[in-house]
């Protein structure tokens, strides 16, 4: 099964194994190359995905994200002067577009949970963390996904956003910082204030 | 008092939960096959052309769209009001020449007959003439001045 997610003991974007290809796919794909940029898609865009996800709960909204990230990146790639990883400038797309489409969905939350699958029986680490970990031990965990994602949805775009990129996908702060455009300490105290907030609407699963 | 330093190790737990989320296997393939199709898809001509700017300008703007056409009908009433009240008083117009023609075609003798007709002199002196004399030799027809509401003066301030 494929994951859409990072795991948060590795940040590390796929890209930076091997940066110097990264960089030449890039020339390439601003000389026109469709194969160099097909590849520097597929490097990235479960994790741009992910990150539409985790700020939309719908996976629609969040394919079209994904999908609009990738076509406005090709059609810019020749303005990409490497000022910034590849990974860090189609992630800021990716943010400016998801921030853009969550204002126009102002106050309509769709939830499409079915349409994801969880399969925590294939999932040791998951079966532990959900019998373990929270008190309600007989919690469904489609009732727990619901809650999580309500929960998130709950947060504004920007604390959302901050613990997508930080608790979800295990970015660290200066990368975080690098793609909304603002220093670490805004990153930090904006996770905390969503932790806060996230903390207080989960309770009852958090003992 | 000092309150303990927030633990959110518990909602980290939790939150890696939400990690586990991911779409059905294959999902990520035809995604990226679907986006190398649209960016390898020739630019359609009839797109470029300033007519579908236009529209395309227009579809991401629906209430200007929706002014624009709702100003665009407006025109056109007016318009279609403006020749209808042209049309109308033009034809006024006609009806009006008809009938500055057609009196005088009707109360006139025709201008024919009035040339040919001969010019005859008086040879009486004309009846209202003589009847006018007879009014001066006889005075006034009676009751057409009341005397007693006339102004008369004393005989000694007439002037001599």
């Amino acid at each position: 099964m494929e994951s859409a997610a990072v795991n948060p003991q590795n940040p590390r974007d796929p890209g930076a194994d091997n940066p110097q290809a990264d960089q030449d796919l890039v020339k390439a794909a601003q000389s026109g190359d469709f194969n160099a940029y097909d590849e520097l898609v597929r490097r990235y865009q479960q994790r741009i995905y992910a990150t539409t996800y985790h700020m939309t709960s719908n996976h629609e909204d969040a394919s079209d994200l994904t999908q609009d990230t990738f076509i406005k990146a090709f059609q810019a790639i020749k303005s990409f002067k490497g000022d910034s990883s590849f990974f860090t400038w189609v992630y800021r797309i990716a943010v400016n577009k998801t921030i853009n489409f969550l204002k126009q969905r102002k106050n309509k939350s769709a939830l499409s949970l079915d349409d994801l699958d969880l399969n925590p029986e294939g999932d040791p680490d998951l079966l532990a963390l959900v019998s373990d970990k929270t008190p309600r031990r007989e919690v469904n965990l489609a009732e727990l996904q619901q809650k999580l994602n309500e929960a998130m949805l709950k947060l504004s775009d920007v604390h959302r956003l901050v613990v997508t990129m930080h608790d979800i996908q295990g970015l660290p702060h200066e990368e975080i910082g690098k793609v909304l455009g603002c220093n670490t300490g805004t990153v930090r105290s904006r996770l905390f204030y969503a932790r806060q907030q996230l903390q207080a609407h989960l309770s009852e699963f958090i003992s | 008092m000092n309150q303990p330093p927030e633990n959110f190790d518990a909602l980290q737990r939790l939150m890696r939960l939400k990690s586990k989320e991911c779409p059905p296997p294959g999902f990520h393939d035809q995604l990226r096959q679907r986006i190398m199709a649209n960016i390898s898809l020739p630019a359609e001509p009839r797109r470029s052309s300033l007519w579908y700017q236009l529209l395309g300008w227009l579809e991401s703007r629906p209430a200007l769209a929706s002014s624009y056409a709702l100003a665009g009908i407006a025109l056109l009433l007016c318009g279609a009001g403006f020749l209808k009240m042209v049309e109308s008083e033009s034809a006024e117009i006609r009806i009006g020449e008809h009938t500055i023609v057609a009196v005088p075609t009707h109360t006139t003798p025709p201008p024919q007959s009035f040339q040919s007709s001969p010019i005859t002199v008086a040879q009486t002196p004309p009846q209202s003439l003589s009847s006018t004399n007879e009014s001066i030799k006889n005075g006034p027809p009676p009751g057409l001045f009341d005397g007693a509401h006339l102004n008369s003066l004393p005989a000694s301030d007439r002037i001599r």
